[in-house]
């Protein structure tokens, strides 16, 4: 994926990030990624914009971070989703109970046997 | 070859719309899916639900490539209701043009997915519209003015929602270095918006899940130079943007509070509704917004 990556460090330059000193995803094709924390990175785009080689530095933070162990706030995120098609807790019935109450239709959920089959 | 996105107006009256609010505005901000409800209609825009919608797959994206699927999934269920989507979130809508601009490149991509929807009874098809709130009020921004009954007397700032503009060449959508609609938008209500420094840089909500400390420190940098600006209420458009404010302001921050209003709750007060009915909950700015 870096194949075409000349170096340049235009990703590093143009993160909000590093430049207020904090080392984040952008650094990886510079430093390597075994040398920089790849969860810290708001998917902002900029340095995949912003590269003259059209590396595609998105796609490979998302494949680097499947390989490995998650923060605790997105492992929690995808056991939830994984049993509630959501990413954060939400009970059906009380916030339905809500919904209703500011006029806002019922969520019909999604079917836990159709999250499984998309996340198998 | 850059591909011409449709405009919403292009589309409306082929597929009916329904507001994709997503996990965090189900759970947390059920005001900015009222306020966008109150305005869309005052649009003209009929809102239909979506059901059996589910996350839309944005947050799986680092632990599996079978995100796609979930994002394939809620598009597949609006093509077989005929509609389109309006998301307000940035990172909902950037996944699912995310996936829509791989498709349009890759057809055996289709196919696979199809493979994999086929046993729900869904097709998957690439033809329906995903837009953000934001892009479909620009759209109205001639109409928008016709339809406001009062100047809003605030000093804002907006903080624009990133996922929206990037990557540039899949979202298409105002000038991604500058982006000016918002602002625009915020305007046409009567209220000043100031600009600043950080105004189009990321808000860092997400880094909360990696480094609670970074992101809050973040959301205070930008707090102090919107004090500094004499801001009374910060604009947002994306539900991560608004949680980053909301949280730090709660637990974190201890100068001046700026409470965040999400943009269909400024343009509804503009348009005549009460706080009550936008359910703007900030008691000071719910007084302040009572009799405009």
């Amino acid at each position: 994926m870096f194949e075409t990556c000349i170096q340049c460090g235009c990703c590093q330059e143009s993160c909000y990030l590093e430049n207020k000193g904090i080392r984040s995803f952008a650094s990886v094709p510079l430093e390597g990624a075994d040398q920089v924390n790849i969860w810290m990175c708001s998917n902002c785009w900029v340095c995949q914009d912003q590269c003259p080689q059209g590396v595609p530095l998105m796609e490979y933070k998302k494949q680097l971070q499947r390989q490995g162990p998650k923060p605790y706030g997105w492992a929690e995120g995808i056991r939830l989703i994984a049993q509630c098609g959501f990413c954060l807790p939400i009970d059906l019935d009380s916030l339905n109970e809500f919904r209703v109450e500011v006029g806002l239709e019922p969520i019909t959920g999604i079917l836990s046997s159709t999250i499984k089959h998309l996340l198998r | 070859m850059t591909s011409v996105k449709p405009s919403f107006k292009g589309r409306q009256c082929k597929h009916k719309k329904a507001l994709f609010a997503g996990c965090l505005v189900w759970y947390r901000f059920p005001e900015y899916e009222v306020a966008s409800k109150c305005v869309l209609k005052k649009l003209g825009i009929p809102i239909y639900p979506l059901r059996e919608a589910s996350c839309c797959g944005s947050f799986v994206q680092g632990a599996s490539s079978n995100w796609i699927y979930m994002a394939a999934y809620n598009l597949a269920l609006a093509e077989q209701n005929n509609m389109d989507l309006i998301t307000l979130c940035g990172g909902c809508t950037n996944a699912f043009r995310q996936l829509q601009y791989s498709c349009t490149r890759n057809t055996e991509y289709v196919e696979d997915i199809n493979r994999v929807l086929k046993p729900l009874e869904l097709e998957f098809h690439n033809t329906i519209q995903v837009h953000h709130i934001l892009e479909v009020l620009d759209d109205y921004k001639e109409d928008i003015p016709k339809l406001l009954t009062t100047n809003v007397p605030l000093q804002t700032a907006v903080m624009n929602p990133c996922q929206v503009f990037r990557p540039e060449e899949i979202m298409q959508f105002d000038d991604a270095d500058h982006p000016q609609v918002m602002a625009q938008l915020v305007r046409l209500t009567g209220a000043a918006c100031v600009s600043y420094a950080s105004e189009n840089q990321c808000c860092g909500s997400t880094l909360t899940l990696a480094d609670k400390s970074v992101a809050y420190c973040l959301g205070e940098m930008r707090l102090e130079e919107l004090d500094k600006k004499g801001v009374e209420t910060i604009i947002t458009a994306c539900g991560n943007c608004h949680l980053l404010l909301d949280r730090m302001q709660g637990q974190y921050y201890s100068g001046r509070r700026i409470p965040g209003i999400f943009l269909p709750q400024l343009i509804g007060i503009a348009m005549g509704f009460s706080p009550q009915q936008l359910m703007i909950k900030d008691p000071r700015l719910k007084r302040r917004l009572q009799n405009v």
